[in-house]
Order: C-alpha cells, then sequence, then structure tokens
C-alpha cells in the first residue's frame, strides 16, 4: 500500500561559526566548547555592554534554567572572555 | 546546485559576521552594538534583519511597514526559542487535544478544516520587541522595531476544537505546545497557557494560512496559535498539542519567564527587580512613523509628509496625530482602511518642520482612551515597550 505523504521541507542557512580568540586576551576555546550548542554566536556578541556581574548571571541561568553543561569550573574563564569581548570592542568603536 | 560557503569574517572588534550577510543595518541601539547584517539566505524570507542565525531570529526591515499594511510572508519577522523540525510531513502532523476534556483528539490537518471556517487580521508582536532600545540596557534579543508583522490569518476557532473534545467543568487554563524541542532534554519545552475562558472566546484561533498561503515552516508550519490582541508568546508555532488543565500552568516559560511588573505600562523605576508580576499579556498601542527613516536627510520644504502604521493593542486605534518638532504640536493624521480591529493602521499626515532638522513622532490613542506615552517603560524583562518613537530628519 502506498504511504501517502506530503513533506514540506526547508534548508536553513549557518553553519557552525566559532568565536575569535581575544588578541593579547583570553582563548575563545572555552566558550566554544560551552556557548554554541543551543545557540549561535550572535546571541552572544549582540548582547549590549554587560558587566561581569551580569555575564556570571547568564551563564548561571543557561546551566541552572536552560541545563547547559557547563562545568561551574568554566565560568570564570567564560565570564573573562565575555568582558574581555565587550571591552575590545568598547576600545575600538564599536 | 553548488553548496554556497558560509566563511566566518570576524571584523575587529570580534563580532562574528556570517559570509551570507549582504550588507548591514544600524539599529541605533543606546550604547550598541547596532549593526546587524541584513540577509536573504532564509527559505521563503526577503531581506532580513538577523539577529541570530540559530536558532532563527529575523527581524523586518522597518522600510517593510511602508508598503501594505498586510506584511507580505516573505518579510514577516522570525522568532524561535529552540530548534525545530525543517521538515513536516503534512498528512502525518496530528494536532491532539488532551487533558481536562471528555474526548481526547487527534486531528489530521484535513479534519481540521473541515470545522467552520474562520479569518482574522492580526498584529503578531514579540514581547520583547525594541528591547534594543531600553536604557538601561538589559540582555535578550536585541531587537529593534522590526520583531512585528500583521498577516490575514486563516484556519478555525479555538473553541470549535475544544467544543469537540468537550472541555470538563473544573477546567482553568489551556496548555499550547508545538514541534520545536530543547538542544538539552531535561531544559524546559516552550509551553504557553491561556486561561480557559480567552481560549474559548472565538476569537483565540489554530491558524494554518496567512495572507492566503500556507505558513511558512519558519512561522509555525502547519499551524499555530493566533491571540488577537495578544503577544506572540502565546501564539505557539508547529502547535501540535493542546491540553486541558484543571489546575494553573506552573511550568517556567508561564511561571519565571514573560513576567512584566503588574504596574500600569508594565513599568519599575530603572534598576528595580522587586516587584509583583504577572504573565505578559495584551499588548498597548503603538506607532511607527515608516514614511522617512530615522536620521535620513531629505530636501527641505516647510511642510512635510508623515505616514506609517499604527495599531490599538488589545483593541481597535482610535486617533493617530503627528509631529514635527518632537511632540512640541501635534495635528491629527488620517487613518487608512480598517481591515480589523487588532491590525495594522495606515496613517498620513503633514507636518509644519523647521529649516534646522525634525523629530518626527506619531503617537497613537487605541479605542479604550489609551495613548503612547512620551516617556518609556523600563522592566528588566525588557518587555512591552510602547514610546512614542523619535524619527529624526536632517534637510540639504
Amino acid at each position: 500500500m502506498a504511504v501517502v505523504t506530503a513533506l514540506v521541507s526547508i534548508v536553513l542557512p549557518g553553519e557552525f561559526v566559532a568565536f575569535p580568540d581575544i588578541k593579547g586576551g583570553p582563548s575563545a576555546e572555552v566558550v566554544n566548547s560551552n556557548c554554541l550548542a543551543c545557540h549561535s554566536g550572535e546571541m552572544v556578541t549582540n548582547q549590549p555592554r554587560l558587566s561581569e556581574a551580569e555575564w556570571r548571571a547568564v551563564v548561571g541561568k543557561m546551566r541552572a534554567t536552560y541545563k547547559a553543561p557547563i562545568a561551574e569550573s568554566d565560568d570564570a574563564a567564560i565570564v573573562a572572555w565575555l568582558t574581555a569581548m565587550q571591552q575590545q570592542r568598547a576600545s575600538s568603536g564599536g | 546546485m553548488i553548496a554556497r560557503r558560509h566563511l566566518l569574517a570576524v571584523a575587529a572588534a570580534g563580532v562574528a559576521v556570517p559570509a551570507f550577510a549582504q550588507k548591514m543595518v544600524d539599529l541605533g541601539f543606546p550604547g550598541g552594538p547596532s549593526a546587524r547584517p541584513l540577509v536573504t539566505d532564509y527559505p521563503g524570507k526577503g531581506a532580513m534583519v538577523l539577529q541570530r542565525t540559530t536558532p532563527p531570529l529575523l527581524e523586518t526591515p522597518m522600510r517593510v511597514f511602508d508598503g501594505d499594511v498586510l506584511t507580505p510572508n516573505t518579510s514577516h519577522y522570525v522568532r524561535w526559542h529552540w530548534g525545530f523540525p525543517v521538515e513536516v510531513d503534512a498528512a502525518a502532523f496530528r494536532l491532539k487535544v488532551g487533558g481536562h476534556v471528555g474526548k481526547p483528539l487527534s486531528l489530521s490537518l484535513a479534519e481540521l478544516k473541515k470545522l467552520p471556517r474562520f479569518e482574522i487580521v492580526a498584529v503578531n508582536q514579540c514581547s520583547g520587541n525594541s528591547r534594543g532600545f531600553f536604557e538601561p540596557r538589559v540582555a535578550g534579543a536585541q531587537w529593534g522595531n522590526g520583531a512585528m508583522s500583521n498577516a490575514r490569518w486563516t484556519g478555525v476557532r479555538l473553541r470549535d476544537v475544544l467544543k469537540a473534545a468537550g472541555v470538563k467543568p473544573g477546567a482553568v487554563q489551556v496548555r499550547f505546545s508545538g514541534l520545536d524541542a530543547p538542544a538539552v532534554e531535561a531544559a524546559p519545552d516552550f509551553a504557553k497557557s491561556l486561561a480557559v475562558d480567552h481560549a474559548l472566546d472565538g476569537e483565540v484561533m489554530i491558524a494554518w494560512a496567512m495572507n492566503g498561503e500556507d505558513l511558512p515552516i519558519l512561522n509555525g508550519f502547519p499551524l499555530r496559535l493566533v491571540v488577537p490582541g495578544w503577544f506572540s508568546t502565546y501564539w505557539v508555532k508547529m502547535l501540535d498539542s493542546i491540553e486541558v488543565l484543571s489546575a494553573p500552568d506552573t511550568g517556567y516559560w508561564m511561571a519565571k519567564a514573560y513576567l512584566v511588573p503588574t504596574a500600569p505600562g508594565a513599568n519599575v523605576a530603572p534598576g528595580t527587580r522587586e516587584f509583583a508580576r504577572e504573565p505578559i499579556n495584551r499588548m498597548p498601542p503603538r506607532s511607527f512613523v515608516t514614511s522617512v527613516a530615522d536620521k535620513a536627510v531629505v530636501g527641505w520644504t516647510p511642510e512635510m509628509k508623515v505616514g506609517g502604521i499604527a495599531f490599538g493593542g488589545d483593541c481597535g486605534v482610535q486617533r493617530v496625530e503627528v509631529s514635527g518638532d518632537g511632540g512640541a504640536s501635534w495635528r491629527d493624521a488620517r487613518l487608512g482602511t480598517d481591515l480589523g480591529k487588532y491590525g495594522f493602521r495606515r496613517f498620513d499626515g503633514v507636518v509644519p518642520v523647521a529649516r534646522a532638522g525634525a523629530v518626527l513622532m506619531a503617537r497613537c490613542t487605541n479605542a479604550n482612551g489609551l495613548a503612547q506615552g512620551m516617556v518609556p517603560n523600563w522592566n528588566p524583562g525588557g518587555y512591552a515597550r510602547n514610546v512614542v518613537e523619535p524619527v529624526r530628519v536632517r534637510f540639504s
């Protein structure tokens, strides 16, 4: 018996795009391994200037609420990259 | 077909720009970053402002709103919390209706389409539309003003579906969920609830078409909930599950997320964290000047045409006034065709403008007498902005 299907499908753009290392600053390895499984990088780079405490709260929310498997021992390095990324942007006039 | 290479261009500031970006637009956020790529690579979509590639957040460019009041499907904004199927078998699809009902249902699209047809024009607006303009800034999707679109929705009344299932006495809410799913299993699946009386009001509907065409996958094919007058967080996409509840929904997306101050205008003093909260609900009135872009340079004439779109939120538009001097003086604008109280309404007016430059404004008063304010609201979620927005124009 024929199986009737009515497939509707699309192809989404967007391959994995890694965060860059910060020149003279922290490596992006820790954000690349922790912060790109659920969302692409613009969610991070589009944020307004956030304080270290605000970034720490964001990382905590990703773990506690959205169950991102982020080791607490990675938090300091993640927040260091996030704040360095925003500092570099501010100093380059962006 | 040659596979397109999506190489990464990294700006000096560490902002990743996909190689499929055609050009950048500036959304003008206080303190930035405001530059976003304008992309045409999303299936079924024209040029869209790219907020996030995955899961997609695509904003409608403001100039689109200067066209037809029904936003073309190719420009209708896109917002997903989680990943979603990029392939749907419409023949195998079933909408399940269960919970506190007499007769649980599993409806094919063909069965659903046998119910009486219902149509309504309604604005679909993200709760966080315009969040990027909040001062002080708040974290979250940094939308400009384009996380909204207007469409004619076709489908069936939710009431008719719930009646077929037989809502049992004692039902208090109805919960809606779709085919999207979190990347991590333990994370909260997206689900939203409405009070049972609201669900049965005859306006809340299940739509399969917008502007006469099947919903695009990006906007929720094959079915989405349409909740006229309410923010889009309730307009669940790829709707496949309706559950009648006998106790209030205590899930994350109702109890913790999308909460606003109960204070009028969802407004608390900037920085306030402790206040009475409630789930976001009805939309307030808004209006946007679209006939000229913010920061445009145009030729001067003593009087200038000002046009745009307004919507009343949870009721119709009573009046739109326009100003050329930043709100010091106002004139009534002429209202365009009324396609229904929940939709966009075109307005056109003429204002005197000074040679030195103009700050154009529009102010909508809705049918309930609620007018847009001149002072922005603030809340930590960045929700429900509806202040009068300035469009600054210089003259050559």
